[in-house]
């Protein structure tokens, strides 16, 4: 009779080929965390460096959220006093930067910096806290390598530091190193358990579909182990517990709030959110061509070296959804690659130390234990590669002063900090500065969040509009003239379109902004329809115009 | 009990292949643009132009070989029409195509089940040879409209030659270790399945198909490379296989006509051909992709990851899968490299997905998760087991392919043109297709200058009028304008001095002596920088001498079945070429 169910292809075939939970020696364990742990954290600091010597700067999105942050501590209300589309979390987390700005009277945009440096630090601490329950099994030489990955990608972000998809990484990480030693069945201490899962449920709660991306490591390390156990276990509660009361709390908020989030904001964007589109390929080729290519390289080492870990392919399972998102999303933004980016980073380092195995040792009489190899690997790669960083550092550091033009903080109201460095002040900040004065109310009717951001924040100017940037009218015209709208909806969204035109003009009679800037592509024909310039703004005349926008500047 | 159930799955193959035949017999007089730009190189080469010298190619020569029978075919089918000798008929054309794909399709599908039945394997490795063939059948069936273009039909003879290589490595990579556990094996060399013949011949089929872009031969290898490094990983010893030699030797023999290449054709292969195609990749050609609308295969990389991320939970267990992911992984590439995000750069990602999920349902049927089931329900046996693993083949069979068939009616019903193109905005306005017809007599040649190969294949075809001149692809054109747009210096194209301004000069001189002998009767002019870059030479003056400008046509389509194109600037200004008389009297 032939074989009966269950008969083929399951069993593994060499359980001893698994390195994740092979025994380990414990003082190798350590030499080989000492080695990464130091590592990781010197490249962070060298990060945090970075950032302290530009004190001023600070992107757009990121600029826009410390900023609501700032406005919600002065009882301003989101979705009333202040427009965006992102739900709440992304400007609760930015109150800590805030705070520490006024605690110390240091520039916003070097608090922020400061606080994602610091969150990057606490990040790679948790995940050392965790390892060291992982230092009887080779689990903790894989989790090592993706850490050094982890910290390695974190020094290079520069335009996407501090973004929602960024912290949601920063966040996520040792959640997942966690996970990977929980799904090895190797025990971890209930307290790291907990800080890792409040920490992963803060960033999960920030967009939806990080959940998804979440997911997908779950899924591979559940089919790989067909257990249903790691699902109940501390780090997951504490997910669901921060996921649940960020969900409760929404009942908490003001009704007008609610109101004006689910109401206005959320069908606005639904229904316009294909104006932000572009085509597939055009995102994936155009500028992370490269990215895609690491993915598809690290996917098939990770399947070469499947016997000897799940980890590559977790990680690369994280990244292919992280994929999915990208080209779901449809843009071709660089934050929204953060997360593909950072899992290529991780798993290539983790392959990269699997691959020792394919080294002919064994005819030179080495190489009898894998792991002990691996170690020495990632102890040596260690040492070496933080030499040859910081040499690499100094060079790139002694270049750039040697180009830098200074910019003195006095302008902007820091005398204490010093200088700053002119290149990380918008273009728009002279302008700004020299017909303005601070506390003065500005306001940028833009399609994007820059220009107004980070100027609003690099000189300290108040925001004259509840809408902190213009994108809203742009995506209200082009709702309004889609093909295909329903009447009722293309009425409904025309009155919409109104309202923000109203809500301008009240805007600018009730807090009388200094200077107004407005983008000639496509505000100024989106405004056209009402001859918003000649009939709102008969108090101001233009004085500049800048990278296609045009300034205007109140008669006082 | 195991042998019905492979033969459950066998029908099932046949069954989904026999469909995806019928379905595409339905359809087959859709032909995408690429076939039809193969097709008509083909018939220029068999009434003896010399490509590259008489006309501009910019693929492999294979192709235009591979569809010779298509345009031999094609003429019996055309025989008696009214049709001239220098233009198809677009149907026979069509059918002729589909004939001649359907006839590979099958050669690669028997010779499959040749080698899955001469591999003689376990029934248990039989049942996931079986799974990987309906793997190919609905890998068949979900090319779509983009059926025989290039990439399906190196999917379609690439395949012996990788069932070849899945039988071996299955061979000793499972074995019986009691009664009801089967594990793969921790050594063991793999073995040759097959006769040497039969081994040749999967070798040349996979070599010759591998030629059909310079990057299809690192699809193959890619794979050996995987399964090489895992077996040395694994302990299993890695054996010369002489088919992956006979391919890579068919592969370099299928270049080999480079060498007898007429020399006037090698050097403008070699002087502006190639450098600017292969710079146009480089500077990723936004004229070849949209920027807001190419056709949206995103469904395709959401299969894609779903199948890769359920293989990487189980590819430990079942390390058949490894070379399937590389095959997909390969195929993810090639569409990146592409760039065109059209549905026929997608087609070896999809033909991979499709063969990883059956292998995947192949494992899920033959897991523990049936045994358990069961186990936990004693109403369950294990007889009930098996009918519901039929049962439940049967559904996901039809369930998948009438899920396939009518995902692509939707993509042909969801004909944006509709809704977004010019009849939408302005009925008045005229369809790039119908200028030709309006404004064209019979006998006339004509001519679209736009920087791409997409639309004017099909378009050219479909209007069944002869293609004026050399450029029967203008994506020249939008190679020189990028790499202008670039500033880029000579030496950075890795060219010498001069070599930009003296190809810029040959392209718009052959194109001027083009217009004053081939006379087109309609030349369509894409708006932008296209229309930019032809005016500065002078060329629109030239072509406002001898015609009348008829203001704009417009093609605006986004994903419409065969005519699937990348949208960038749909405006075309047509000129029709002036009567005698009137030219006299503009002379006097």
């Amino acid at each position: 009779m032939a074989p009966a169910a269950g008969e083929g292809i399951e069993p593994q075939a060499n359980a001893n080929a698994n390195l994740d939970n092979q025994p380990f020696a414990v003082d190798l364990s350590n030499v080989v965390l000492l080695a990464a742990g130091s590592l990781s954290l010197m490249l962070l600091i060298a990060g945090l460096r970075w950032w302290w010597f530009h004190p001023m700067l600070i992107f757009c999105d990121q600029g826009l959220f410390v900023h609501m942050a700032e406005l919600l501590l002065e009882g301003k209300v989101p979705y009333v006093d202040m427009f965006d589309v992102n739900p709440p979390l992304a400007i609760y987390i930015q109150v800590l930067p805030v705070l520490l700005s006024r605690l110390f009277h240091a520039p916003i945009p070097l608090c922020f910096s400061v606080y994602v440096s610091g969150l990057e630090i606490l990040s790679c601490l948790i995940v050392l806290w965790i390892l060291l329950a992982a230092r009887r099994t080779g689990a903790v030489i894989l989790a090592s390598c993706a850490l050094i990955g982890f910290a390695y990608f974190n020094q290079v972000v520069r335009m996407d530091f501090g973004q929602r998809e960024h912290i949601f990484c920063i966040t996520y990480v040792p959640f997942l190193l966690l996970r990977y030693l929980r799904w090895q069945n190797i025990e971890v201490g209930r307290w790291p358990a907990i800080a890792a899962g409040l920490l992963a449920g803060i960033g999960l709660a920030l967009k939806p579909h990080f959940m998804l991306m979440a997911c997908a490591p779950e899924v591979v390390w559940l089919l790989r182990s067909r257990q249903f156990k790691p699902f109940v276990a501390p780090e997951v509660l504490a997910v669901v517990a921060v996921v649940v009361i960020y969900l409760v709390h929404f009942i908490f908020l003001p009704i007008q709030e609610l109101q004006a989030f689910f109401n206005f904001v959320v069908p606005i964007y639904k229904e316009g959110y294909e104006y932000y589109v572009t085509s597939p390929i055009f995102n994936m080729t155009s500028f992370w061509r490269i990215d895609f290519l690491l993915l598809a390289l690290s996917a098939l080492l990770a399947v070469v070296l499947a016997r000897s870990s799940s980890l590559p392919l977790a990680i690369t399972a994280f990244s292919f959804m992280s994929a999915v998102v990208f080209v779901l999303a449809g843009q071709a933004w660089s934050c929204h690659m953060i997360a593909v980016r950072i899992g290529n980073t991780m798993s290539l380092a983790v392959e990269g130390v699997l691959l020792y195995q394919l080294l002919p040792l064994k005819q030179f009489g080495f190489g009898r234990s894998k792991l002990s190899g691996m170690a020495a690997v990632v102890v040596l790669a260690s040492i070496i590669g933080g030499g040859m960083y910081l040499n690499s550092v100094k060079i790139v550091e002694d270049e750039e002063l040697r180009n830098r033009v200074p910019y003195a903080l006095v302008q902007v109201g820091y005398p204490e900090w010093g200088m700053g460095a002119a290149d990380d002040m918008d273009p728009f900040v002279a302008l700004t500065l020299e017909h303005s004065s601070k506390g003065d109310g500005i306001l940028f009717i833009c399609a994007s969040m820059a220009p107004g951001y980070p100027v609003l924040l690099q000189t300290e100017r108040k925001p004259a509009s509840r809408f902190l940037h213009g994108m809203m009218l742009p995506i209200l015209s082009f709702i309004v003239d889609k093909p295909g709208l329903s009447l009722k909806n293309r009425e409904r969204f025309k009155g919409y379109k109104q309202q923000v035109i109203d809500w301008y003009t009240e805007d600018i009679a009730k807090n009388k902004p200094k200077l107004i800037f407005i983008q000639d592509n496509p505000m100024s024909w989106v405004l056209a329809d009402v001859d918003f310039i000649n009939t709102r703004m008969a108090n101001y005349k233009r004085v500049d115009e800048k990278g296609g926008i045009s300034i205007y500047k109140r008669n006082d | 009990m195991t042998k019905n159930r492979t033969l459950l799955v066998t029908l099932a193959a046949l069954a989904v292949f026999t469909a995806s035949i019928v379905y595409r017999a339905v359809f087959c007089t859709d032909l995408s643009g690429a076939v039809c730009y193969e097709i008509e190189a083909a018939h220029r080469m068999l009434q003896g132009q010399i490509p590259f010298r008489d006309f501009y190619f910019d693929l492999p020569l294979t192709l235009p070989l591979l569809r010779m029978p298509t345009v031999w075919l094609a003429q019996l089918l055309t025989t008696g029409s009214h049709l001239s000798a220098a233009v198809l008929s677009f149907k026979a054309m069509a059918i002729a195509s589909f004939i001649e794909v359907s006839l590979i399709a099958v050669l690669s599908f028997a010779l499959c089940i040749h080698i899955v039945v001469a591999s003689k394997r376990d029934d248990n490795s039989q049942r996931l040879l079986w799974f990987a063939l309906l793997g190919f059948a609905f890998g068949n069936f979900a090319m779509g409209y983009s059926y025989g273009c290039a990439q399906h039909i190196f999917a379609l003879l690439l395949s012996p030659y990788l069932f070849l290589r899945l039988s071996a490595w299955l061979q000793t990579g499972l074995v019986k270790t009691s009664d009801a556990e089967i594990v793969d094996t921790e050594s063991g060399a793999d073995s040759k399945i097959g006769s040497v013949w039969l081994r040749i011949f999967c070798g040349l089929l996979a070599g010759f198909a591998a030629s059909f872009d310079p990057l299809f031969i690192f699809v193959p290898i890619t794979i050996e490379a995987l399964e090489f490094l895992s077996r040395r990983l694994d302990g299993k010893a890695n054996t010369f296989a002489d088919e992956f030699f006979w391919l890579l030797m068919f592969s370099l023999l299928s270049w080999s006509y480079l060498l007898v290449l007429d020399k006037v054709a090698m050097a403008e292969l070699v002087d502006w051909i190639i450098p600017l195609k292969y710079t146009s990749y480089y500077l990723e050609q936004m004229a070849y992709f949209g920027l807001g609308a190419t056709p949206d295969r995103r469904d395709v990389i959401y299969l894609c990851t779903i199948a890769a991320i359920i293989a990487f939970g189980i590819v430990n267990r079942l390390s058949f899968l490894r070379p399937i992911i590389a095959l997909m992984m390969a195929g993810f590439v090639l569409y990146q490299m592409g760039m065109s995000g059209l549905s026929s750069d997608i087609l070896l990602a999809i033909w991979a997905t499709c063969m990883a999920f059956s292998v995947e349902i192949c494992y899920l049927f033959d897991s523990s998760f049936f045994v358990n089931l069961s186990r936990r329900y004693p109403k369950l046996s294990y007889r009930r087991a098996n009918k519901a693993r039929a049962v439940g083949l049967i559904a996901l069979c039809a369930v998948a392919v009438i899920s396939l068939a009518a995902l692509e009616v939707i993509q042909r019903h969801d004909n944006l043109t509709v809704w977004y193109g010019p009849m939408a905005i302005d009925p008045t306005y005229l369809e790039l297709a119908d200028s030709f017809p309006k404004y064209c007599c019979s006998g006339d040649s004509i001519m679209i200058i736009n920087g791409r190969l997409l639309p004017n294949f099909p378009l050219y075809s479909m209007t069944e009028k002869p293609i004026a001149g050399y450029f029967i692809s203008t994506e020249p054109f939008s190679s020189l304008a990028n790499i202008e747009a670039h500033n880029l210096a000579d030496h950075m194209v890795g060219k010498p001095f001069g070599w930009i301004v003296a190809t810029k000069k040959k392209i718009f001189d052959r194109l001027r002596s083009d217009i004053d002998k081939e006379k087109p009767g309609v030349i369509a002019v894409e708006g932008g920088q296209t229309f930019e870059g032809l005016e500065k030479s002078g060329i629109i003056g030239r072509i406002l001498v001898d015609y009348t400008g008829h203001g704009e046509a417009r093609y605006h389509s986004r994903c419409v079945g065969a005519k699937e194109f990348a949208d960038w600037n749909y405006r075309y200004n047509i000129y029709e070429r002036k009567k005698a008389d009137e030219n006299e009297a503009n002379t006097k």
